[in-house]
C-alpha cells in the first residue's frame, strides 16, 4: 500500500517535469499533470498543496537525479579534467534524450518564481563546488574564486539557448563548444582548445 | 531574494529603458580606453558598478527577463549580444584566434551575467564592483591565455 501512494506520488512528479518542459510552467495546470499521471485530483492535493508545491517537489527530485547520474559516470575518471569532460558529455546526454526535462531544469524553472531560481542557484553550486577542483592545476596560481560560477553559467547559458531553439537533440553536437567554454577559464585557450578537438 | 518588480506590461518599457542606461556607461567606459584589454576592463567595472548602485534595474535585465517568456528571453538575448560585440574585437588582438570557438563571446558573457544575476537575487548586489577582477580574468583568458589575463585582473 506504501509503495502504491509512493508510486502514484512519483507519477505525479515525472508528469509534472514533462508537463511542464513541453508547455511551459505558466500554461500548466494541475488538470494537465494529473492527466498526464493518469491519477485523480484528490490524490495530487493528497500529495500536495498546489501546482508550485508539486513544481518545487520535482525540480529537487530532477536535480538530484540528474546531479546523481553525471557524479556515476564522472567519479571513475583520474584527473580533474577527464571528470569534467565526462560529466558534461553526462550532462548533455541527458538533456538531448529528455528535452522536456532539460527544459525544465534549465529554461522554466526561472519563471516558477523566486523560491524555484533558489533552487536553481543551489543546483548551479553543487555543480560549481565540482569545478572548483580546475582552480589550482599544475602547481600554477590558484584561480578566482568565482571563475567557476561563470564557467557554470557560461555553459547554462549555452544550453539555454539550444533548449530555447527546440535543439535539445542536437546538443551533444554542441558538445566541443560547451567543452571549451567551460575549460577555457582553467586550462587556457590551447589546451581548451585541444580538449575541443578532441571531443568533435 | 528579490522579486517581481514591474507587472507584465510594464516589463518591456522597463526593460528597454534600464537596458538604455546600461548600454550608455558600459559605452562611454569602453570608449574611454584606448587598448581592447583595457577596454574590456573599464566595461566590466562599469556593468559591475551599475549592478551594484541599481540591483532593482540589474535584477530586470537578467532573472525578470529570463521569467518573461520568449518576450523576456529575445530582450536578454540582446543584452548578451550586445556585450558580446565588446569582446569580439578580442580575437583580433588574441594570439589564439584561430583556435577560438564561434560561441565563446555569448559564454562570456552569459558568465558574467550570471555571476550579477546571482549576486542581485541573493540580495549582495553591493559586492559587486569586488568582483570586477575575477569577472577580467574570465573574460580575457581565452584571448590573451592565462598568464597575462591574471596580470591584468591583479592590476584591476
Amino acid at each position: 500500500m506504501a509503495d502504491q501512494i509512493e508510486s502514484r506520488r512519483d507519477r505525479i512528479l515525472v508528469a509534472m517535469i514533462r508537463v511542464v518542459g513541453s508547455k511551459g510552467y505558466d500554461a500548466t495546470s494541475v488538470a494537465d499533470v494529473i492527466e498526464e499521471a493518469g491519477t485523480s485530483r484528490t490524490t495530487f492535493y493528497k500529495h500536495f498543496d498546489d501546482k508550485h508545491d508539486c513544481f518545487l517537489t520535482a525540480y529537487d527530485r530532477l536535480v538530484e537525479r540528474v546531479f546523481a547520474a553525471v557524479v556515476a559516470n564522472c567519479d571513475g575518471e583520474k584527473s580533474w579534467l577527464d571528470r569534467v569532460c565526462k560529466g558534461l558529455e553526462t550532462l548533455v546526454e541527458i538533456f538531448a534524450l529528455e528535452p522536456e526535462l532539460a527544459r525544465t531544469a534549465v529554461v522554466e524553472v526561472a519563471v516558477a518564481g523566486a523560491d524555484a531560481r533558489q533552487r536553481h542557484w543551489d543546483a548551479v553550486a553543487r555543480f560549481t563546488a565540482y569545478l572548483d577542483g580546475g582552480r589550482r592545476l599544475n602547481g600554477g596560481p590558484e584561480l578566482p574564486e568565482h571563475i567557476s560560477t561563470m564557467a557554470a553559467g557560461a555553459v547554462s547559458g549555452l544550453i539555454f539557448d539550444e533548449l530555447v531553439a527546440g535543439r535539445a537533440e542536437q546538443l551533444p553536437e554542441l558538445l566541443p563548444d560547451l567543452l571549451f567554454a567551460l575549460l577555457v577559464p582553467y586550462i587556457g585557450p590551447t589546451a581548451a582548445a585541444e580538449e575541443m578537438r578532441r571531443a568533435a | 531574494m528579490l522579486e517581481s518588480l514591474p507587472q507584465d506590461d510594464d516589463f518591456p518599457r522597463a526593460f528597454e529603458a534600464a537596458f538604455g542606461r546600461l548600454q550608455i556607461v558600459v559605452e562611454e567606459a569602453y570608449v574611454s580606453q584606448l587598448e581592447w584589454p583595457d577596454q574590456v576592463v573599464a566595461a566590466i567595472r562599469a556593468a559591475l558598478e551599475f549592478g551594484a548602485a541599481d540591483p532593482d534595474a540589474a535584477h530586470l535585465l537578467t532573472n525578470e527577463a529570463l521569467a518573461h517568456g520568449s518576450d523576456g528571453i529575445a530582450r536578454y538575448q540582446r543584452l548578451l549580444a550586445f556585450g558580446s560585440g565588446l569582446l569580439l574585437p578580442g580575437r583580433r588582438y588574441s594570439d589564439y584566434g584561430d583556435l577560438l570557438p564561434e560561441i565563446l563571446e555569448h559564454s562570456i558573457v552569459g558568465g558574467i551575467a550570471t555571476l550579477i544575476a546571482q549576486r542581485v537575487d541573493h540580495g549582495r548586489a553591493k559586492e559587486l564592483p569586488a568582483l570586477a577582477p575575477d569577472a577580467v580574468q574570465f573574460a580575457l583568458t581565452p584571448y590573451l591565455g592565462a598568464e597575462r589575463a591574471c596580470e591584468i585582473a591583479a592590476g584591476v
